[in-house]
């Protein structure tokens, strides 16, 4: 007579403890998930806004990288600004100073003022004050990997750093799709507040840096 | 990362190192012994699991949360992308008959491979886990009838493929395993 349990018991087997590798990639793989769901909850692309500031200082929390790190970057004012192609009411583009360790996708401008977060999964630029996760979406600009990502029909065509992209607006957002020479599809969502027009959104996408680490967001 | 991030990493990596190998040998069983397959299935019930982190803490409880996406993922046949890799028996193999070792692991694996993944759930849950009937037909999605039938032609069969006298345990008190 032998007790069920125990039969059981032993089929399961002897399991260790998981190792900090195999803790990482479940975290790793929580996250990217996260993303992908906050991602398609909010729609394909990147939101750029500005409300032109003076001299700005950017916090920036890492998102999706372990462990958490935070630095701080300076935003130029004045220099590389939205300059006349932008509606007047437009967020300024400056320059973005990455530091020594620039993100999987890197901006090379960015709204004056607004503060930047990344991971390998996207990009995630926010207004002044924003307190939300930066795995929401909402009212940011985002810039993601997005091979599956399609333009919307009417989108137009425009010249992102010599390559053509196209820009559509879906529900008050722009969104900027386009492949860079020798890269992967980058989605750009800029959202209706930042006052942006073609042009800018374009100038913003082309300083976009994509490092092999960057990783699809959406699966 | 923001606090309800860093937050949500802390508690789940937490989770992770004290729970993920019970869910690893619940995998295991549910899957007849495929190693490869429980983890899968583990891999996909800790992310949904992280996704779904805020909302589960507040209900169910995150190891309730994972263990009924494991179940969910075996029994339910849409969701069985490997279901082409697993066949059901309406014979029953020659396994640990031969021996009579019931303390084989090999034998009882396959075994339990040779009685279908909805009975194999409810015998592992009940019998294994420990669950009372109405929590094995809530999980299970099906009446307490069909989970005493289901039950207990999994045990008639595991003794059948055994040659043994099995005998359920009492149901331990939670929590289970």
């Amino acid at each position: 007579m032998t007790d069920l349990r125990d039969v059981l018991d032993s089929a399961a087997g002897d399991t260790a403890s998981p190792t900090p590798d195999v803790v990482a990639a479940d975290v790793r793989r929580g996250r990217r998930a996260l993303v992908r769901q906050r991602y398609a909850r909010t729609g394909a692309g990147l939101l750029l806004t500005g409300a032109a500031v003076a001299a700005g200082v950017l916090v920036i929390p890492q998102l999706g990288t372990e462990p958490a790190q935070t630095h701080v970057a300076v935003a130029v004012p004045g220099a590389g600004g939205a300059g006349g192609s932008a509606q007047p009411a437009a967020v300024a583009l400056v320059p973005f100073d990455q530091g020594a360790h620039p993100k999987p996708i890197s901006p090379g401008l960015v709204p004056e003022g607004w503060s930047v977060s990344g991971s390998e999964f996207a990009l995630v630029i926010a207004p002044a004050g924003s307190t939300t996760s930066p795995d929401d979406f909402r009212g940011k600009l985002v810039v993601t990997v997005s091979p599956d990502q399609t333009a919307a029909s009417g989108a137009t065509s425009i010249d992102v750093a010599g390559t053509r992209g196209t820009v559509s607006v879906e529900s008050g957002t722009q969104i900027l799709i386009y492949t860079p020479d020798g890269g992967r599809q980058v989605v750009v969502q800029a959202p209706a507040a930042l006052g942006w027009d073609d042009a800018t959104l374009a100038r913003f996408g082309a300083a976009v840096t994509v490092s092999a680490d960057a990783q699809a967001g959406r699966g | 990362m923001d606090g309800s991030t860093g937050a949500r990493d802390e508690e789940f990596r937490a989770f992770v190192v004290a729970r993920r190998p019970a869910l690893l040998r619940m995998a295991t069983l549910l899957s007849a012994g495929d190693q490869h397959l429980a983890e899968d299935l583990v891999q996909t019930a800790l992310t949904r699991l992280y996704v779904a982190w805020r909302r589960v803490e507040r209900d169910q409880g995150p190891e309730a949360y994972a263990r009924r996406i494991l179940v969910n993922a075996v029994v339910d046949e849409r969701r069985r992308a490997w279901r082409r890799s697993e066949t059901s028996r309406a014979d029953l193999p020659e396994v640990a008959a031969a021996t009579g070792a019931v303390e084989d692991r090999d034998a009882v694996r396959t075994a339990l491979a040779a009685i279908g993944p909805r009975m194999r759930a409810a015998v592992v849950l009940r019998h294994w886990l420990g669950y009372d009937v109405a929590e094995c037909a809530a999980l299970l999605g099906c009446s307490e009838g069909t989970v005493k039938s289901q039950t207990a032609r999994g045990l008639d069969r595991l003794r059948e493929l055994l040659s043994d006298e099995l005998t359920p345990a009492p149901a331990p008190s939670v929590p289970r395993r």
